[in-house]
């Protein structure tokens, strides 16, 4: 029954925003327009009489009059305001929830304030610095000063101006509609921000909190210790995960992108028998999910007697990463002009010298990427270690420890995911000291990162 | 025991060695033996060796004697007798054969330079020698020589492993014990039994599959478009004239790319515990009380009916990934909190690609009299999505395969690990599935058979993105 009452209610509205939309238009279309004429197409019905009655204005032909109420124009006018109407819903229920709720509610309270608070601060900044732009004054220093409230505003007021900028431009700075979306941008903003930033928050507050078995429900500890970071070290292998992992990432980085350097160099400079049919096999291969061989692999390992040596996993992150990166250097290599081999050949180089002294040189920016991602790839990858080197090696004494083959992939899921090793404290501790490099280098690298993904992307 | 009975029946020992005396796994080579194993898989069972117990009785007694030799020492009612073992005979017919492969290239090439050798000999030309001829064969298969380091490892590494995980689709593997016994070639039993849900395989795992590759779909569709859209809209939010310090902000945004994905994952699943922070926190500020008087929460599931049921939330607590009864919930939650992992990369890329679009074209639309809507899905839209559709196409394809949301955060479930339901949860998408299948639950016949399926969808998403780019078309 409510449902069917918000529904009347939200039509009825909906058919008023409608009526105004095309009364509106109407008497722009016969010459008449400002505030007045708005407030008064407000009133449903009267308004289109009223206007349809009134003297013309302009000279306008009475086609163009009789298209306003045309079905398409209607029709398109009809979904517009009701996706308005239903954003302006969307936004206020949980708003208006908050807002009643911050009455009896003195946390919510609080954090609201606070949002606001900080809304207005970064709305007047916006405000001051559009102002002060207007007045030709740009730069990290005004976006400074715009943060101390009135203050700022009133600093660059009484400045002159550096440029031309007439009276009504300034003044389009402060107009309701910029100010509304600023309000929305800032709110929009903000609120992401926050919930970009709360769980790494999070993640902290738990490892510096000591906790074992209880779920974390708290941001930031009462008393914060070291005593997960000391856990981590004295009483888990993670010093050995780690070093598991690094060897790992460091043999696949460097083996990998040797082997799949060369390959790519021959695969994009020469014509060979059979290279028509490679490429096609590789880009076959890159399809299949990449632990379709997982049996296989344990199979593989169990006869050479490779069980419980994490640096062998290397072997098979390498062939797995030889098809994608392959079609990555090759899409770079080709682009490099062929008359450079061909001018060093006249000059007498072999193809290797020309490998090593031409192409090396020429193709660092990709074979940095693919080094990186090469580097990077064992470090989060919890597939093929989770299966792999859950197994003891052949052979191993009853009182074998697994831990000491694992990588901190699994380490650190099984701080969350198993009984036997469960410590969240311990779990977040490791997260930091793994996460904090990785994310600084993302960060610092993120241009070229994001370039080579859109590169292997788009070239292939 | 088993050499004196033996020994006492001739018969059943000649039978035996006929059994296990195979010419071929005894006798045969490295190539034959490959291809033999690869035919057969073995034909010798693993079994129970039961026929010495009578000897064995008559020697120490059984319970019903009189006297009790077998009560002081502990003998095994059978003995197991180890037969063919088809993953290891598998495993190593698929190395012969590559290898024979490697060896018949090697064979034509030879007879092939012999050839050459004596036609140059017989037209009387000049035929190099030792070193030269080594020299000459090095810059004629340069190629070949810089290539096969590489190609030997994606042979052994790549290639063979995911032939065999393959084939393996069309025997009946399953279960540990199938790990050290032979098993058999069925065909294509495997992929008839999704079409027919009334009989062994099927019942269980035919109608799992069709769920399960129905959500992963609607998952990879959902999933991307949210993404690829948040990314869209907040890209449009950053590029907005009134933002000030842009560069802080982007650099506030872009953080849960940066964070490892697998960390973040983890964390989620921390925070979106039923006792956990997410939870703790709406009860602080009251959001549980409002819930209780919708009705969403605290009430049993089977006092509610119809649309509501698609609202519950769960009994004391909100259930964010384990509410058994609502699987809708669960997954729209796992799409949301998908956002926060994804939105990021798609508004670095698109925010690279606003700035970079010509500005005079929002000037000739400011002359055309367009409002700022018109020149967002008129301009900026198809500009942004022409020059990121590839990487649309591949993340959905991504997405299809998103292993680590699917099981670091919901572990597949609610209602995962019933074998009556193939052991999918609600959440679990195929690849998952499939992990579990592999890992926990030793069914390898049809988690292979759902990665050639998958293999079958993807790659042929990959196929026809590929074979838009520059670089394929070049080759």
């Amino acid at each position: 029954m409510t449902f069917l009452g918000f529904l009347i209610i939200y039509l009825v509205v909906l058919a008023l925003l409608v009526h105004m939309g095309t009364v509106y238009d109407y008497a722009l279309k016969k010459g008449y327009e400002g505030t007045l004429v708005r407030l008064r197409c407000l009133i449903p019905v009267y308004g289109y009489l009223y206007y349809r009655d009134i003297k013309s204005l302009k000279l306008i032909e009475e086609g163009e009059l009789e298209h306003l109420f045309s079905f398409e124009i209607l029709s398109k006018r009809i979904a517009f305001y009701g996706g308005l109407l239903l954003l302006f819903i969307i936004i206020m229920v949980p708003l208006s929830t908050i807002v009643v709720l911050s009455v009896n509610n003195s946390l919510l309270q609080t954090l609201f304030t606070t949002f606001v608070i900080i809304l207005l601060f970064l709305v007047h900044q916006g405000t001051v610095v559009d102002y002060a732009s207007k007045k030709g004054y740009i730069g990290i220093k005004v976006g400074l000063i715009g943060l101390i409230p009135i203050y700022g505003f009133y600093y660059y007021k009484n400045l002159p101006k550096k440029r031309n900028a007439s009276k009504q431009a300034i003044n389009e700075v402060f107009k309701l509609s910029n100010m509304i979306s600023r309000i929305f941008i800032y709110a929009e903003i903000t609120l992401v921000a926050v919930i970009v930033i709360v769980p790494v928050i999070y993640i902290f507050g738990m490892a510096f909190a000591n906790i074992r078995t209880d779920i974390p429900n708290q941001i930031w500890p009462d008393q914060p210790t070291f005593e997960a970071f000391r856990y981590l070290f004295n009483e888990t292998n993670f010093t050995t995960w780690y070093m598991n992992t690094l060897s790992i990432a460091l043999i696949n980085m460097f083996v990998g992108t040797f082997l799949i350097t060369g390959a790519a160099y021959v695969f994009a400079r020469f014509n060979f028998k059979g290279k028509k049919a490679g490429l096609l096999t590789i880009l076959v291969l890159q399809a299949f999910p990449s632990f379709m061989g997982l049996i296989a692999m344990y199979v593989l390992f169990w006869k050479f007697g490779l069980l419980g040596q994490p640096r062998m996993l290397s072997i098979l992150y390498i062939g797995g990463s030889i098809p994608g990166n392959l079609w990555l250097i090759k899409g770079f290599l080709s682009q490099i002009p062929k008359d450079l081999d061909e001018s060093a050949m006249i000059d007498g180089a072999s193809k290797f010298q020309i490998f090593v002294k031409i192409i090396l040189p020429l193709s660092v920016p990709i074979l940095t990427f693919v080094a990186v991602s090469m580097f990077m790839g064992p470090w989060m990858d919890y597939l093929l270690p989770g299966y792999l080197l859950r197994f003891s090696p052949a052979g191993a004494p009853v009182d074998y420890d697994i831990t000491q083959q694992w990588t901190l992939a699994i380490g650190l899921f099984r701080f969350i995911n198993d009984q036997t090793y469960r410590h969240y404290s311990a779990f977040a501790a490791g997260a930091l000291l793994v996460g904090i490099p990785i994310t600084i280098l993302y960060m610092v690298f993120q241009r070229y990162l994001i370039e080579g993904i859109m590169a292997g992307a788009t070239k292939g | 025991m088993i050499k004196v009975y033996l020994n006492l029946n001739p018969e059943i020992k000649d039978a035996f060695e006929t059994d296990y005396n195979n010419f071929f796994y005894d006798q045969a080579g490295l190539f034959v033996r490959g291809y033999w194993s690869v035919i057969t898989l073995g034909i010798a069972k693993k079994v129970d060796f039961t026929g010495h117990s009578a000897l064995m009785d008559a020697m120490i007694g059984n319970s019903s004697s009189s006297y009790q030799l077998s009560s002081q020492i502990t003998v095994l009612d059978s003995i197991p007798i180890q037969g063919h073992v088809s993953l290891m005979l598998l495993l190593e017919g698929l190395i012969g054969v590559i290898l024979s492969f490697v060896f018949f290239i090697f064979m034509f090439w030879g007879i092939r330079d012999a050839y050459q050798v004596s036609e140059k000999k017989r037209l009387k030309q000049k035929v190099l020698k030792d070193i030269a001829y080594f020299k000459d064969v090095y810059e004629s298969s340069f190629e070949y020589i810089i290539l096969s380091p590489a190609m030997f490892v994606l042979a052994f590494i790549s290639i063979m492993p995911i032939a065999f995980g393959f084939i393996i689709a069309f025997t009946n593997i399953a279960g540990n014990a199938s790990m050290l016994d032979t098993f058999d070639w069925v065909g294509l039993d495997n992929f008839f039994a999704l079409f027919n849900f009334t009989s062994g395989l099927g019942s269980s795992f035919g109608q799992a599959f069709w769920r399960v590759l129905g959500w992963t779909v609607v998952w990879a569709i959902f999933s991307t478009f949210t993404v690829f859209f948040g990314g869209f809209f907040q890209a449009l939010i950053l590029n907005s004239e009134h933002v000030v310090f842009r560069k802080l902000w982007r650099t506030i945004l872009i953080l849960p790319w940066a964070i490892p994905a697998l960390l973040s994952q983890m964390v989620f699943s921390v925070m979106f515990n039923e006792f956990g922070f997410i939870n703790a926190f709406l009860q602080d500020v009251g959001i549980y009380d409002v819930l209780h008087n919708l009705g969403m929460l605290g009430v049993s599931f089977d006092s509610l009916e119809g649309f509501s049921r698609l609202l519950y939330l769960g009994q004391d607590n909100i259930q964010w990934f384990t509410n058994p009864f609502n699987p809708t919930f669960v997954r729209a939650t796992l799409i949301v909190v998908n956002i926060w992992l994804g939105f990021p990369y798609f508004m670095a890329l698109m925010t690279g690609v606003m700035t970079a679009i010509d500005a005079t074209l929002y000037e000739a639309a400011d002359i055309d009299g367009a409002n700022k809507f018109q020149k967002i899905s008129l301009i900026t839209m198809p500009l942004v999505l022409y020059s990121t559709a590839p990487i649309l196409i591949m993340t959905f394809s991504g997405n299809f395969n998103n292993f680590g949301v699917i099981y670091f955060i919901t572990g597949g479930g609610p209602n995962a690990g019933h074998a009556s339901r193939g052991f999918a949860g609600d959440t679990d998408i195929l690849i998952s599935w499939i992990y579990k299948l592999t890992v926990d639950y030793s069914t390898y016949n049809m988690a292979s058979v759902f990665s050639v399926l998958i293999f079958l969808f993807v790659g042929s998403i990959t196929a026809w993105n590929l074979s838009r780019t520059r670089a394929f078309t070049e080759d």
